[in-house]
């Protein structure tokens, strides 16, 4: 085995830079690695903005799943150098490592988490379908080992032995969320993702298979924390964005329901499957990305269908809905019918956004059993982080929760909608 | 109203029956129990270091104490705090859990522990996984829980049990 992966792993000379906004160069010494990142399922990714539509709202973030997956295996590889000083890890974890990491988004479809109340299959069980499929990944990984590909799908779903490589790709403080906030933060122009990563990794130690943190990076973790934080309620809960995904969910919803009831006039071929109740077929899940969806909303704009092109010429002209914080739920009853004055449908015109609906999050601490905290090691004693930091205790106590009511701004004709519905909110209030 | 309460139904209606479930795992696991069973619950699972577990659950009971419709009691007298639900005011919701009746007590009369357990069995036989390769998988995943053979016996003879039961009241078997 030892032979083997070393004759996989390449000859010496082997080494492959990529010039990377976040780390500067990624150089990439063993040939397995390029062959996953060479592969027609990897690259995919190129064409799958990390952001989705955050890029109406932050016109830098154009980023795609590709940089950050690549992102996510650097740090990977210099968090588990950083564990080899503590602990015992040989090639073979270390090489699994790297490839979960890796590989850790490669199931995600166009606009990830729009796309996905679409097609109701969650993109993890697409990129295990990926690993362990016939693909050109699976191919590459069983030509280390017939059970590679079945230990790196185990790593991503935390069923692997190693419990701590797990840990480090997906907890509370992993390199997956260190890689996208950087690199988000970068990428839309803000400051607010930014610490210490360099501090954070070198501080990184094990306890039981557990992933814990020197008490020396106490700053570094709470710069993280805090990151993580700010970018909730910057970006990813950023009420113009959240309008623009549900803008798209809803022109998927409407083609979906045409196609169902056989009334779509300009059909995508491609997109056909994602219409059909089965499950997709894995090449028919591979042949999507961002643009397709693009070229079928520009195809769309001019539909037969009044609430698809509508829809469409919104998108692409970001003629939003209007979002309008809301102190406490409301009936939507009377607006609804406001809504439906204007000729409008409701199933496409209004609709309530809140934190269960967004995934990303920021870091609360629970109770014991719930979510494991970031554990701090301060000379050998291990506790919760909210034990050493009060400003982290500050923000990790109770969750801040925002409601957001998005409704037209114009009826079909152009007449102003939404100053009606302001007003009559205003009064409830 | 009722319509904004839609995506809450549920949960509402299994706190109604329960009366007040004690510990958020306890909770996460029973939703995660039913929902297997069946139960109209809409929350994602997905595996996570203490067995199945929704982050849509989670930040729900967030947004439903935040309506003032549950009460979340923190109780902080142990090494880590413990919080315990229910409803703040009866609601007359029904989203069809009322056929779970019994099990809901059986479920919440049970400890956390023995919780995970069982929806960590149930998570890997949906997965796909035989009998004794669930004995396995459940040492790796859960080797700091130290759970014996007789432990993970008795929670796949609990299940049968649960699942015989809950079809003599017209409920699915595993689904």
């Amino acid at each position: 085995m030892a032979k083997r992966i070393k004759k996989i792993q390449g000859s010496d000379n082997f080494k492959k830079y990529f010039r990377d906004p976040i780390y500067n160069f990624i150089s990439i010494t063993e040939r397995w690695i390029l062959d996953l990142i060479n592969s027609r399922e990897f690259q995919r990714l190129r064409y799958i903005k990390q952001l989705g539509t955050s890029d109406v709202t932050y016109y830098g973030a154009n980023h795609t799943r590709f940089s950050h997956s690549i992102g996510t295996m650097y740090l990977m590889d210099r968090a588990l150098s950083q564990l080899k000083r503590v602990i015992n890890i040989n090639n073979e974890t270390r090489m699994i490592g790297l490839a979960a990491a890796l590989l850790h988004d490669v199931g995600h479809g166009p606009f990830s988490h729009v796309f996905e109340k679409v097609v109701s299959t969650k993109h993890e069980t697409w990129t295990n379908d990926i690993i362990l499929g016939d693909t050109e990944i699976n191919k590459t990984l069983k030509n280390i080992d017939k059970a590679f590909p079945q230990k790196v799908a185990s790593v991503i779903k935390k069923e692997y032995r190693h419990r701590y490589l797990s840990y480090l790709l997906s907890s509370q403080l992993d390199v997956d969320r260190m890689d996208y906030l950087l690199r988000d933060s970068y990428y839309v122009g803000v400051k607010y993702g930014l610490f210490d990563v360099d501090m954070l990794i070198k501080s990184l130690l094990v306890d039981a298979d557990k992933i814990t943190l020197d008490y020396k990076g106490l700053y570094s973790v709470e710069q993280y924390v805090y990151a993580r934080y700010y970018m909730y309620w910057q970006v990813y809960y950023h009420k113009t964005t959240r309008g623009y995904e549900l803008l798209l969910q809803n022109i998927l919803k409407r083609a979906k329901y045409l196609y169902k009831t056989d009334s779509l006039d300009l059909k995508v071929d491609i997109l056909t499957p994602i219409f059909r109740k089965e499950k997709m077929e894995l090449d028919d899940y591979l042949r999507l990305n961002d643009n397709v969806i693009l070229y079928a909303i520009l195809l769309w704009k001019d539909s037969r269908d009044k609430i698809l092109s509508d829809l469409c010429n919104k998108y692409l002209n970001r003629n939003l809905y209007k979002a309008y914080e809301l102190s406490s739920l409301v009936s939507l009853d009377e607006i609804k019918e406001k809504i439906k004055s204007y000729g409008m449908c409701d199933d496409y015109y209004l609709a309530i956004d809140k934190p269960s609906n967004v995934t990303y999050d920021y870091y609360v601490e629970g109770e014991e059993g719930e979510k494991p905290p970031i554990l701090i090691n301060k000379k050998g004693k291990i506790n919760s982080i909210t034990r050493f930091s009060e400003s982290i205790k500050a923000i990790s106590g109770n969750r801040e929760i925002k409601y957001f009511l998005y409704f037209p701004r114009e009826s079909y004709d152009g007449k102003n909608i939404s100053d009606e519905i302001i007003s009559y909110l205003e009064g409830l209030e | 109203m009722k319509s904004i309460l839609n995506d809450y139904c549920s949960i509402i209606e299994l706190l109604h029956i329960a009366g007040e479930i004690k510990g958020r795992k306890k909770l996460q696991k029973m939703v995660y129990i039913l929902k297997s069973l069946g139960a109209n619950f809409t929350e994602d699972f997905y595996f996570h270091y203490y067995g199945p577990y929704s982050d849509t659950l989670t930040i729900k009971l967030e947004e439903l104490k935040s309506m003032n419709i549950i009460e979340e009691i923190k109780d902080e007298s142990g090494a880590f705090p413990q919080y315990t639900y229910r409803l703040k005011a009866e609601k007359d919701i029904k989203d069809g859990l009322e056929r779970y009746r019994d099990l809901i007590g059986i479920l919440n009369s049970q400890n956390a522990r023995f919780l995970e357990l069982l929806a960590t069995v149930i998570y890997f036989q949906q997965e796909g996984y035989q009998r004794e390769e669930i004995y396995e998988k459940v040492k790796i995943v859960k080797s700091d829980k130290n759970y014996t053979d007789d432990e993970i016996a008795f929670s796949f003879d609990f299940l049968k049990e649960i699942c015989a039961d809950s079809s003599n009241n017209g409920v699915e078997g595993l689904a």
